[in-house]
């Protein structure tokens, strides 16, 4: 993974959030009750956190951490919104800006100017003014009032602004082998804890405990984390406990409320995997899912071991050498113009507008042609082919401007199943196929909420515990396949697992109880699995909180369906479900094939049409009456657009079929006449056109005529609907 | 070499054994190869601990071991009549109860135990760590 490439775009990310987030506070500001504009905040806050915790950026989580608090305090309306509190928060925004920048610039292992820090813990005193008469639910607020006679110190281990939620001690405890041997007893030791306080809990690790075997008993092999309620704050206290220890065994000592991060260097110093400490400490109740999530966004280790790797050396090497370090410099900064000479920010409006103005040259170029054809000039015709030559060229690149790869929005889901699997206690291991396959930035925007929504349902109801995956014969890890790829005019994002597939019983039976199907009808695989896309319907027994909150089915299928695409699932009971979804590849602008239909011009976009045959008297040619035709042998569904426009019967004697296709189906619509393919500028239909069917869209024709481009998809459905009605 | 286990009775594949006053560091090395052997003949092991006036973490220890091996393989290691000086090590390791094992303590005394932490409630031992 190039991590340049990936700072790159956290910077862009993050500048986009951070102009997102000042904008929504100078709503704020005109409108204090704008509760939207406060959520959206939040939200800016909470990403720009998250990210930064993936590249190990921990001066802004910690700083985001805090903020995001007082953000949500806000949004329980514990403070007022004021024009000084705005300020505050716009302050907080700078500062943040601030440290993206210096993170993104410093060279690596350079430290971060303690200025920094100062300053934002400047901007918390500042801002916690606001959040007096509030409950004292942040931790910046519990630590002013845990040490009111004291000056305001910064003391950032002990003291830190993200710390857990335990209001206990912890203490780690792992001894020298030869512990016994020397005359100690670990026993005596923790007993002796009794004397400043309460064991609250107490688990014996003992990984390093061998088979009976192999097993010395003059040898101790067993490693305690303990958690305390002690009547001190004093560190040293509890330390005193285990000094006589100090020789014989690693203690770590974390007071109350200590920072994830804390938490996250010790693990690294301990045998037992981190999975495994952090497992002990959620079932000890010491760590609870949120402190984990802070934990393990805090450290870049776990946001990809892989990249550790890559770096350690390299911090080792510039602080060794300083020479080559000094060197290094000029060449860094270098590399980074030329980064930025690469790539150009432009805001997403300048686009549509340039893509606009090459649909109307599309139309205007289609006007010249014809005009070229009625003048009967041999020279112009050759320039006006010439000139529809270039705008091809030029629609192509333009589109292309927009076509961003998906593999970078694929990868990011890496993080959030590792995450969620943890909290599920499941092995999961994501896939990624076809991320190079490119598809319209503002497609991308739109699909990461449904993609994200699947990808939760798969990890959550899919795929089944490691001890079940066992048990019915599979390997204990699951597996979640994200794959794109191109197929007839449209990208196909598949999200697979080999989890334990759709109950089909089961989601009937709910369909049948809510009256969405009756019980006497036949229902194909795919209808009885569309069933899940209704609003409210679930056959899960229970709510968890990965999934079952937030966007529903429903929702993911609307989206989808506002994009123009579709939704469909294919399962195995016990074995697997795929979740293909299907979306055009272009919004603006497409090659469409022109038909007449009575009077009137319809568009079908060219790449899912498959051809067109010539049929004779389809009514006596049509099987058993039935609305279908054999095309080769083939029975294939067909719709008369004339009947279903009502438009004006031609009453031809031979027909056009135009065979279209969709995914898996296949479907002939017959037409009067075939005028041959053109550029198509989409426009959308206003909003009175919404209910309309089988239509997506219109185009203006090159002598000025409107065109209205067909819905294929919904067509298709409807032919085969048809057929069996 | 003192024997630290001695036989109450056998029958067939199960040993009841009575433990010494001392088991710790201090004769963990004979102990525990005492204790295995009998582990490694008999499929069940009761081990009778109402003599015991020493007991540390290296005794503990060895109880743990053969309690994730009988867990593992389905066996009994069985600890009963636990003396005080048992009780006050396996309360303060969290094994009390969650050992399987029955222990009495009298009501009055309870209070100086901690017995079991929250978090091994209702949980064999092997399943809760």
């Amino acid at each position: 993974m190039n991590l340049e490439s990936i700072k790159q775009t956290f910077l862009l990310e993050s500048e986009e959030l951070l102009a997102g987030m000042e904008e929504y506070l100078l709503q704020l500001e005109k409108d204090p009750g704008n509760e939207e504009a406060i959520h959206a905040i939040f939200r800016a806050v909470h990403t720009i956190k998250g990210s930064s915790g993936m590249f190990g950026y921990d001066n802004i989580v910690h700083f985001t951490h805090t903020l995001e608090t007082m953000m949500d305090r806000l949004r329980q309306k514990e403070a007022v919104v004021t024009p000084d509190l705005i300020a505050t928060l716009l302050k907080c925004h700078d500062h943040i800006e601030t440290l993206v920048e210096f993170d993104t610039t410093a060279e690596e292992g350079q430290a971060v100017p303690e200025e920094y820090s100062q300053r934002g813990q400047e901007l918390f005193s500042e801002l916690s003014v606001f959040f007096q008469g509030g409950k004292q639910s942040v931790t910046v607020k519990k630590e002013e009032s845990a040490k009111p006679t004291q000056p305001k110190t910064v003391e950032p281990l002990q003291r830190p602004t993200n710390g857990i939620q335990s209001p206990y001690w912890h203490i780690s405890l792992r001894f020298a082998h030869s512990v016994l041997a020397d005359g100690l007893d670990p026993f005596s030791f923790i007993h002796y804890l009794k004397k400043i306080g309460s064991i609250k809990n107490l688990y014996p690790v003992h990984d390093s405990l061998p088979d009976a075997d192999l097993f010395n008993p003059e040898i101790f092999y067993l490693g305690f984390e303990i958690d305390l309620d002690a009547q001190t704050d004093d560190e040293q206290t509890v330390r005193s406990v285990f000094e006589f220890l100090e020789e014989d065994a690693t203690i770590h000592i974390f007071p109350p409320h200590s920072a994830s991060t804390l938490y996250e260097k010790v693990f690294q110093k301990l045998p037992e995997s981190r999975e495994r400490l952090t497992g002990i400490l959620m079932k000890m109740g010491t760590l609870v899912p949120a402190d984990l999530e802070q934990t393990s966004s805090d450290s870049p280790a776990v946001a990809d071991a892989g990249d550790v790797e890559e770096t350690e050396p390299k911090i080792k090497q510039s602080t060794k050498d300083h020479p080559e370090k000094k060197k290094e410099v000029p060449a860094k900064t270098s590399g980074k113009e030329e980064q930025s000479k690469k790539f150009i920010r432009i805001e997403a409006a300048k686009l549509d507008l340039l893509i606009n103005l090459v649909g109307e040259l599309v139309i205007t170029e289609a006007n010249i042609s014809q005009i070229a054809k009625r003048e009967n000039s041999t020279a112009m015709l050759e320039a006006a082919s010439a000139m529809d030559r270039l705008i091809e060229e030029l629609r192509d690149n333009v589109m292309n401007i927009r076509m961003v790869q998906i593999g970078e929005t694929f990868r990011k889901f890496e993080r959030i199943v590792r995450d969620i699997s943890r909290d599920l206690k499941k092995e999961v291991e994501l896939l990624i196929k076809g991320g190079e396959t490119e598809l319209d930035k503002n497609l991308i925007d739109n699909i990461n909420d449904p993609l994200m929504h699947l990808i939760r349902n798969s990890l959550d109801h899919g795929l089944e515990d490691p001890e079940d995956r066992e048990a019915a014969g599979k390997p204990r890890k699951g597996t979640i396949l994200l794959n794109a790829f191109h197929d007839t005019g449209s990208i196909v994002i598949e999200i697979s697992d080999d989890g334990k597939g759709l109950g089909k019983d089961k989601i009937l039976a709910k369909a049948v109880e809510r009256g969405l199907a009756n019980k006497a009808q036949y229902y194909s695989d795919s209808d009885i699995y569309h069933f899940i896309f209704e609003p409210g319907f679930s056959t899960a027994e229970k709510l968890t909180n990965i999934s079952g909150r937030g966007v529903g089915m429903d929702v993911v299928r609307r989206n989808i369906e506002a994009l123009r695409g579709t939704v469909d699932i294919d399962s195995t009971e016990g074995k697997n479900t795929i979740i293909s979804i299907r979306l055009p590849l272009t919004l603006a602008i497409i090659d469409g094939f022109i038909v007449t239909v009575g009077d009137a011009k319809y568009v079908i976009p060219l790449d899912m049409v498959t051809e067109a045959v010539e049929v004779k008297d389809i009514e006596k040619n049509s099987e058993r009456g039935g609305n279908f035709i054999s095309l080769r042998g083939e029975l294939l569904p067909y719709l008369r657009l004339n009947t279903f426009f009502r438009e004006k019967n031609m009453g031809s004697e031979r027909e056009n079929v135009i065979v279209v296709t969709y995914g898996q189906q296949k479907a002939g619509l017959v037409v009067d006449d075939l005028l041959g393919e053109s550029q198509t500028v989409i426009k959308p239909l206003g909003k009175i056109f919404d209910q309309l069917h089988g239509i997506s869209g219109a185009t203006i024709m090159g002598n000025g005529d409107v065109a209205l481009i067909l819905d294929i998809p919904r067509l298709i459905e409807h032919a085969i609907n048809q057929q069996y009605g | 070499m003192a024997t630290i286990f001695t036989v109450n009775k056998e029958d067939g594949d199960i040993i009841f054994l009575n433990a010494s006053s001392t088991l710790s560091i201090r004769n963990a090395k004979d102990g525990w190869e005492e204790l295995h052997a009998y582990w490694t003949e008999y499929n069940n092991v009761t081990i009778d601990l109402s003599g015991v006036e020493e007991f540390d973490s290296a005794g503990f220890q060895m109880f743990l071991i053969l309690k994730r091996e009988a867990a593992r393989e389905g066996r009994r290691f069985l600890l009963r009549n636990h003396s005080k000086a048992v009780i006050k090590v396996l309360d303060i390791y969290g094994a009390i109860g969650i050992f399987g094992d029955k222990v009495h303590i009298a009501p009055k005394e309870r209070n100086l135990f901690y017995l079991k932490y929250g978090l091994n409630k209702n949980s064999h031992y092997f399943r809760a760590i």
